[in-house]
Protein backbone atom coordinates (compact mmCIF):
# COMPACT_ATOMS: atom_id res chain seq x y z
CA UNK A 1 0.00 0.00 0.00
CA UNK A 2 1.66 3.41 -0.60
CA UNK A 3 1.79 5.79 1.61
CA UNK A 4 0.78 9.28 1.42
CA UNK A 5 4.07 10.44 0.95
CA UNK A 6 5.13 8.25 -1.44
CA UNK A 7 2.01 9.14 -3.32
CA UNK A 8 2.97 12.44 -3.61
CA UNK A 9 6.31 11.59 -4.71
CA UNK A 10 4.67 9.59 -7.39
CA UNK A 11 2.26 12.49 -8.33
CA UNK A 12 5.62 14.66 -9.05
CA UNK A 13 7.11 11.60 -10.81
CA UNK A 14 4.42 11.55 -12.92
CA UNK A 15 4.03 15.24 -13.96
CA UNK A 16 7.52 15.55 -15.16
CA UNK A 17 6.83 12.88 -17.43
CA UNK A 18 3.98 14.44 -18.55
CA UNK A 19 6.26 17.71 -19.27
CA UNK A 20 9.20 15.35 -20.98
CA UNK A 21 6.79 13.84 -22.93
CA UNK A 22 4.91 17.33 -23.93
CA UNK A 23 8.32 18.77 -25.01
CA UNK A 24 9.25 14.99 -26.83
CA UNK A 25 5.88 15.70 -28.61
CA UNK A 26 6.27 19.26 -29.56
CA UNK A 27 9.89 18.89 -31.36
CA UNK A 28 8.75 15.60 -32.75
CA UNK A 29 5.67 17.87 -35.18
CA UNK A 30 8.48 20.82 -35.52
CA UNK A 31 10.79 18.32 -36.81
CA UNK A 32 7.95 16.97 -39.46
CA UNK A 33 6.44 20.15 -40.45
CA UNK A 34 10.41 21.85 -40.90
CA UNK A 35 11.32 18.58 -43.16
CA UNK A 36 7.53 18.60 -45.28
CA UNK A 37 8.33 22.77 -45.84
CA UNK A 38 12.05 23.08 -46.43
CA UNK A 39 13.91 22.00 -49.55
CA UNK A 40 17.32 22.29 -48.45
CA UNK A 41 19.38 19.18 -47.79
CA UNK A 42 21.54 21.05 -45.54
CA UNK A 43 19.15 23.00 -43.37
CA UNK A 44 17.17 19.94 -42.80
CA UNK A 45 20.19 18.10 -41.35
CA UNK A 46 21.94 20.78 -39.85
CA UNK A 47 18.31 21.05 -38.21
CA UNK A 48 17.16 17.78 -37.67
CA UNK A 49 20.20 16.49 -35.84
CA UNK A 50 20.49 18.86 -33.03
CA UNK A 51 17.02 18.50 -32.43
CA UNK A 52 17.32 14.89 -32.04
CA UNK A 53 20.62 15.25 -29.64
CA UNK A 54 17.84 17.22 -27.56
CA UNK A 55 15.47 14.82 -27.74
CA UNK A 56 17.61 11.63 -26.93
CA UNK A 57 19.05 13.73 -24.22
CA UNK A 58 15.77 14.07 -22.61
CA UNK A 59 14.89 10.56 -22.51
CA UNK A 60 18.39 9.53 -21.34
CA UNK A 61 18.28 12.13 -18.51
CA UNK A 62 14.46 11.79 -17.36
CA UNK A 63 13.12 8.50 -18.51
CA UNK A 64 16.52 6.28 -18.82
CA UNK A 65 17.87 7.90 -15.03
CA UNK A 66 21.14 8.03 -17.05
CA UNK A 67 22.69 9.73 -13.00
CA UNK A 68 21.89 7.17 -11.71
CA UNK A 69 24.76 5.37 -13.13
CA UNK A 70 27.05 7.51 -10.89
CA UNK A 71 24.98 8.59 -8.07
CA UNK A 72 23.32 5.38 -7.24
CA UNK A 73 19.62 4.24 -6.51
CA UNK A 74 17.07 6.88 -6.44
CA UNK A 75 13.49 7.34 -7.15
CA UNK A 76 11.51 9.76 -9.26
CA UNK B 1 34.58 -27.28 2.94
CA UNK B 2 34.63 -24.17 5.03
CA UNK B 3 37.06 -22.51 2.81
CA UNK B 4 34.69 -22.89 0.01
CA UNK B 5 31.89 -21.27 2.55
CA UNK B 6 34.37 -18.86 3.10
CA UNK B 7 34.69 -17.98 -0.52
CA UNK B 8 31.16 -17.78 -1.19
CA UNK B 9 30.49 -15.55 1.35
CA UNK B 10 32.71 -13.18 0.03
CA UNK B 11 31.93 -13.48 -3.54
CA UNK B 12 28.11 -14.02 -3.03
CA UNK B 13 26.08 -10.60 -3.61
CA UNK B 14 22.50 -10.42 -3.07
CA UNK B 15 20.78 -10.46 -5.95
CA UNK B 16 18.40 -7.55 -4.10
CA UNK B 17 21.21 -5.50 -2.89
CA UNK B 18 22.57 -1.67 -3.99
CA UNK B 19 25.35 -3.39 -4.84
CA UNK B 20 24.27 -6.13 -7.36
CA UNK B 21 21.69 -3.48 -8.78
CA UNK B 22 24.45 -0.65 -9.52
CA UNK B 23 26.32 -3.70 -11.20
CA UNK B 24 23.17 -4.83 -13.13
CA UNK B 25 22.89 -1.27 -14.24
CA UNK B 26 26.36 -0.57 -15.40
CA UNK B 27 25.82 -4.17 -17.01
CA UNK B 28 23.13 -3.06 -18.99
CA UNK B 29 24.24 0.56 -20.23
CA UNK B 30 27.48 -1.43 -21.94
CA UNK B 31 24.61 -3.04 -23.52
CA UNK B 32 23.17 -0.47 -24.63
CA UNK B 33 26.34 1.46 -26.04
CA UNK B 34 27.26 -1.50 -27.59
CA UNK B 35 24.27 -1.77 -29.03
CA UNK B 36 23.85 1.45 -29.66
CA UNK B 37 26.92 1.12 -32.14
CA UNK B 38 25.22 -1.41 -34.37
CA UNK B 39 22.38 0.52 -34.76
CA UNK B 40 24.38 4.20 -35.59
CA UNK B 41 26.53 1.80 -38.19
CA UNK B 42 23.38 1.52 -39.75
CA UNK B 43 22.55 4.60 -40.02
CA UNK B 44 25.69 5.69 -41.27
CA UNK B 45 25.55 3.14 -44.34
CA UNK B 46 21.71 5.01 -45.20
CA UNK B 47 23.66 7.79 -45.68
CA UNK B 48 27.14 6.41 -47.23
CA UNK B 49 25.01 4.25 -49.71
CA UNK B 50 21.88 6.80 -50.78
CA UNK B 51 23.25 10.04 -49.65
CA UNK B 52 20.61 11.97 -47.76
CA UNK B 53 17.75 10.66 -50.91
CA UNK B 54 14.60 9.22 -49.93
CA UNK B 55 11.73 8.50 -51.78
CA UNK B 56 8.68 10.60 -52.32
CA UNK B 57 5.83 7.74 -51.84
CA UNK B 58 7.30 7.27 -48.46
CA UNK B 59 3.99 7.36 -46.28
CA UNK B 60 5.26 10.56 -44.35
CA UNK B 61 1.88 10.11 -42.12
CA UNK B 62 2.37 6.76 -40.98
CA UNK B 63 5.88 7.45 -40.11
CA UNK B 64 4.80 10.42 -38.14
CA UNK B 65 1.76 8.10 -36.41
CA UNK B 66 4.14 5.27 -35.45
CA UNK B 67 6.60 7.68 -34.00
CA UNK B 68 3.47 8.79 -31.56
CA UNK B 69 3.08 5.56 -30.97
CA UNK B 70 5.80 5.00 -29.75
CA UNK B 71 6.27 8.56 -27.43
CA UNK B 72 3.21 7.98 -26.13
CA UNK B 73 4.51 3.98 -24.96
CA UNK B 74 7.43 5.64 -23.51
CA UNK B 75 5.18 7.92 -21.29
CA UNK B 76 3.31 4.87 -20.20
CA UNK B 77 6.58 2.78 -19.32
CA UNK B 78 7.32 5.57 -17.54
CA UNK B 79 4.69 5.94 -15.45
CA UNK B 80 4.54 1.90 -14.65
CA UNK B 81 7.81 2.42 -13.55
CA UNK B 82 6.88 5.15 -11.38
CA UNK B 83 3.71 3.68 -10.30
CA UNK B 84 5.79 0.24 -9.27
CA UNK B 85 8.59 2.04 -7.61
CA UNK B 86 6.27 3.78 -5.10
CA UNK B 87 4.02 1.02 -4.57
CA UNK B 88 1.13 1.27 -6.86
CA UNK B 89 1.17 -1.90 -8.19
CA UNK B 90 -2.41 -2.22 -10.12
CA UNK B 91 -1.59 1.47 -12.08
CA UNK B 92 1.66 -0.05 -12.99
CA UNK B 93 0.44 -3.07 -14.34
CA UNK B 94 -2.14 -0.78 -16.50
CA UNK B 95 0.02 0.94 -17.88
CA UNK B 96 2.74 -1.82 -18.49
CA UNK B 97 -0.37 -3.37 -20.35
CA UNK B 98 -1.00 -0.04 -22.57
CA UNK B 99 2.59 0.03 -23.19
CA UNK B 100 2.85 -3.58 -24.51
CA UNK B 101 -0.65 -2.74 -26.44
CA UNK B 102 1.16 0.45 -27.92
CA UNK B 103 4.15 -1.74 -29.01
CA UNK B 104 2.26 -3.63 -30.87
CA UNK B 105 1.01 -1.00 -32.47
CA UNK B 106 4.33 0.54 -33.43
CA UNK B 107 4.89 -2.73 -35.45
CA UNK B 108 1.66 -3.09 -36.61
CA UNK B 109 2.82 0.31 -38.33
CA UNK B 110 5.82 -0.66 -39.47
CA UNK B 111 4.40 -3.41 -41.13
CA UNK B 112 1.59 -1.59 -42.89
CA UNK B 113 4.30 0.85 -44.71
CA UNK B 114 6.51 -2.16 -45.57
CA UNK B 115 3.33 -3.90 -47.00
CA UNK B 116 2.82 -0.45 -48.98
CA UNK B 117 6.03 0.51 -49.72
CA UNK B 118 6.50 0.72 -53.63
CA UNK B 119 10.09 0.34 -53.13
CA UNK B 120 12.13 -3.16 -52.55
CA UNK B 121 14.97 -4.44 -50.41
CA UNK B 122 16.85 -5.09 -53.60
CA UNK B 123 16.54 -0.96 -54.22
CA UNK B 124 19.13 1.21 -52.63
CA UNK B 125 17.40 3.04 -50.28
CA UNK B 126 14.74 0.51 -49.79
CA UNK B 127 17.93 -1.89 -48.43
CA UNK B 128 18.46 0.87 -45.87
CA UNK B 129 14.90 0.99 -44.94
CA UNK B 130 14.11 -2.61 -44.61
CA UNK B 131 17.14 -3.24 -42.70
CA UNK B 132 16.91 -0.10 -40.36
CA UNK B 133 12.87 -0.61 -39.46
CA UNK B 134 13.28 -4.53 -39.54
CA UNK B 135 16.39 -4.38 -36.77
CA UNK B 136 14.52 -1.69 -34.79
CA UNK B 137 11.59 -3.62 -35.03
CA UNK B 138 13.11 -6.87 -33.34
CA UNK B 139 14.08 -5.20 -30.73
CA UNK B 140 10.32 -3.56 -30.23
CA UNK B 141 9.54 -7.00 -29.98
CA UNK B 142 12.25 -8.32 -28.17
CA UNK B 143 10.82 -5.89 -25.34
CA UNK B 144 7.21 -6.69 -26.05
CA UNK B 145 7.76 -9.87 -24.87
CA UNK B 146 9.71 -8.50 -21.84
CA UNK B 147 7.43 -6.38 -20.69
CA UNK B 148 4.90 -9.39 -21.32
CA UNK B 149 6.86 -11.09 -18.55
CA UNK B 150 7.20 -8.30 -16.18
CA UNK B 151 3.73 -7.46 -16.91
CA UNK B 152 2.87 -11.46 -15.25
CA UNK B 153 5.41 -11.06 -12.55
CA UNK B 154 4.28 -8.02 -11.37
CA UNK B 155 0.66 -9.80 -11.24
CA UNK B 156 2.13 -12.67 -9.02
CA UNK B 157 3.63 -9.84 -6.90
CA UNK B 158 7.39 -10.74 -7.46
CA UNK B 159 8.56 -7.32 -6.85
CA UNK B 160 8.31 -4.60 -4.11
CA UNK B 161 8.48 -1.47 -3.62
CA UNK B 162 11.79 -1.73 -2.70
CA UNK B 163 13.11 -4.09 -5.65
CA UNK B 164 12.01 -3.13 -8.57
CA UNK B 165 15.25 -3.20 -10.48
CA UNK B 166 13.90 -6.08 -13.27
CA UNK B 167 10.73 -3.66 -13.71
CA UNK B 168 13.37 -0.49 -14.21
CA UNK B 169 16.10 -2.60 -16.44
CA UNK B 170 13.12 -3.52 -18.65
CA UNK B 171 11.71 -0.28 -18.74
CA UNK B 172 15.38 1.17 -19.92
CA UNK B 173 15.58 -1.10 -22.82
CA UNK B 174 12.32 0.07 -24.06
CA UNK B 175 13.33 3.76 -23.64
CA UNK B 176 16.52 2.75 -25.34
CA UNK B 177 14.93 1.28 -28.15
CA UNK B 178 12.79 4.64 -28.43
CA UNK B 179 16.14 6.72 -27.92
CA UNK B 180 17.14 4.96 -31.70
CA UNK B 181 13.64 5.53 -33.18
CA UNK B 182 14.33 9.22 -32.04
CA UNK B 183 17.14 9.02 -34.43
CA UNK B 184 15.90 6.71 -37.44
CA UNK B 185 13.12 8.84 -38.10
CA UNK B 186 14.57 11.69 -38.92
CA UNK B 187 17.28 9.49 -40.75
CA UNK B 188 14.85 8.25 -42.77
CA UNK B 189 11.92 9.93 -43.44
CA UNK B 190 12.55 13.55 -42.46
CA UNK B 191 16.15 14.11 -44.29
CA UNK B 192 16.00 14.46 -48.37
Amino acid sequence: MASASATAGEQRAQSLGLRVIAILAVLTVVEYLVAVSVDSSQVLVLFLAPVALVKAWLILQYFMHAPRLWRGEGGH
Amino acid sequence: MAAADTAHAVHHVDSHSPERVRINRLGLWLFFASDGLLFAVFAAARFYNNGTFRPDDLKQILGLAVTAVLLASSLTAYRAETAIEHGNFAHGRLMLLLTIILGVGFVAGVVTEWSLAEFTPSEGFGTSYFSMTGMHSMHVITGILFLVVIYVRTGRGHFSSGYTWPVSGVIMYWHFVDVVWVFFYPTLYLVK
